[in-house]
């Protein structure tokens, strides 16, 4: 009876928004989950600032787009694009360079770890 | 017997209508939309509320008459009062928003651009009324409109703050002592842009020669591009270079003539431009995505 009735749900859900049911099993990359990764970087507003491909609502011109982010050679025009140097820099700009326009944000190990892992998605 | 097939495509009509009225109602009771803040709505809801609130906001903010807001000592309020009430939420150039601003949805927008958005009557409103559904409380409750304008005088000045900048206001605003020199009323982006020289199609060029592709993307520049920098689509949208420099013509023209000077130890390199050749190239990149608008009223 539940199942039908989450059939049923699912199937008024697609006509009226056009939008999927199915959870596909997340891939892991670098410990983080891209589709979490995607969903953080939504929740935590980083697409007020920045245009990020594939991210809800993320159309920001306040810093630099994030496209074909995997491929960046630098962060902040000084690190090298590296997993823990962007860890670092999404949990602490305001640590690695002082007074940039980039906020500290109150975001963790795990949610900048999936951050980054749907970031190295975007080629 | 010719009226039938119009009564078809009537009958047809409705019942389109009943079944997906009925859907709707199916689908809400249900209650298996998401309302997580956390999560993001679908594209389709999200856009839909969009658009609603621009409507709701640009008609109801019609007729409200604009007071002077070029007036210093107003927009000196202001700082005071957008760290007390708004930072929380919003943040500013360099300020990060508090934790209880964190995770809401709809996500409080940064509002170094609001001015480039929406003409102050509308950033009145917004601020005075408050905005349903959204979390942004009414700011008119237990104040006096002149305090609501203040708010405005400081929001339409964002767009023309460096974090520097921004920082230097707050500590003139706060400390009375403070005798750091503040230009509380100065050239907004939009006015800057319109104010700028400079030859697009030969600062096309110039940056395809000065080797400005081997590190960063530029639409309408042709040849292979590298990912050493970001890429400058939408620049003349952008609103900060370097996370430090307000993007403006003559602060772009700096940054082109000496990023190190700007910000020691960056991957960014002086060309060798001239002065000229720096404010050419600077033409052209403005021509890229839109302007900013002056909406005011």
């Amino acid at each position: 009876m539940r199942k039908a009735g989450r059939a049923t749900t699912c199937i008024v859900v697609l006509a009226l928004l056009g939008a999927g049911c199915g959870q596909p099993a997340p891939a892991m990359v670098s410990g983080g989950d891209p589709k979490q990764g995607a969903m953080l970087l939504s929740a935590h507003g980083c697409g007020n600032c920045h245009t990020i491909p594939g991210v809800s609502g993320a159309g920001g011109t306040i810093g630099p787009p994030l496209t074909g982010f995997a491929r960046r050679v630098y962060i902040a025009g000084k690190l090298p694009n590296r997993l823990e140097n962007l860890v670092r820099w999404i949990r602490d700009p305001q640590g690695i360079e002082p007074g940039t326009a980039m906020p500290n944000l109150v975001v963790n190990e795990a949610e900048a770890l999936a951050m980054a892992a749907y970031l190295y998605t975007l080629r | 017997m010719t009226r039938k097939p119009v009564l078809y495509v009537i009958a047809g009509g409705v019942g389109v209508a009943l079944l997906g009225a009925v859907g709707l109602g199916v689908f809400v009771a249900s209650g298996s939309y998401d309302i997580a803040a956390m999560r993001p709505h679908t594209q389709p809801v999200r856009s839909m509320l969009k658009f609603f609130q621009r409507r709701a906001i640009v008609l109801h903010a019609r007729g409200i008459a604009v007071p002077m807001l070029d007036d210093p000592a107003l927009v000196r309020r202001g700082v005071t009062l957008y760290r007390e009430h708004c930072v929380i939420c919003h943040g500013a150039p360099g300020e990060g928003r508090q934790r209880i601003g964190i995770g809401l949805n709809p996500n409080p927008p940064p509002l170094e651009q609001a001015i480039e958005r929406w003409s102050e009557a509308e950033i009145y409103w917004t601020t005075a009324f408050g905005l349903k559904m959204a979390g942004m409380p009414s700011f008119l409750l237990g104040r006096t409109r002149e305090e609501v304008w203040a708010i405005v005088a400081f929001v339409r000045q964002m767009n023309r703050l460096s974090p520097e900048e921004y920082r230097r206001m707050v500590r003139a605003g706060t400390d009375p002592q403070d005798t750091v020199t503040v230009r509380w009323v100065g050239k907004t982006r939009a006015a800057a842009l319109a104010g700028m020289r400079g030859e697009p199609a030969r600062g096309k060029e110039l940056l395809k020669e000065f080797g400005c592709l081997s590190c960063h993307m530029i639409p309408g520049v042709r040849g292979p591009s590298g990912d050493v920098g970001p890429p400058l689509t939408q620049w003349a949208e952008r609103q900060f270079i370097t996370g430090r420099l307000v993007n403006t013509p003559s602060d772009l023209v700096a940054w082109i003539l000496n990023p190190q000077a700007i910000e020691p130890g960056t991957a960014m390199p002086a060309v060798g431009a001239t002065l000229e050749q720096a404010g050419d190239m600077a033409a052209y990149l403005y021509t890229i995505g839109a302007r900013p608008r002056e909406r005011g009223p």
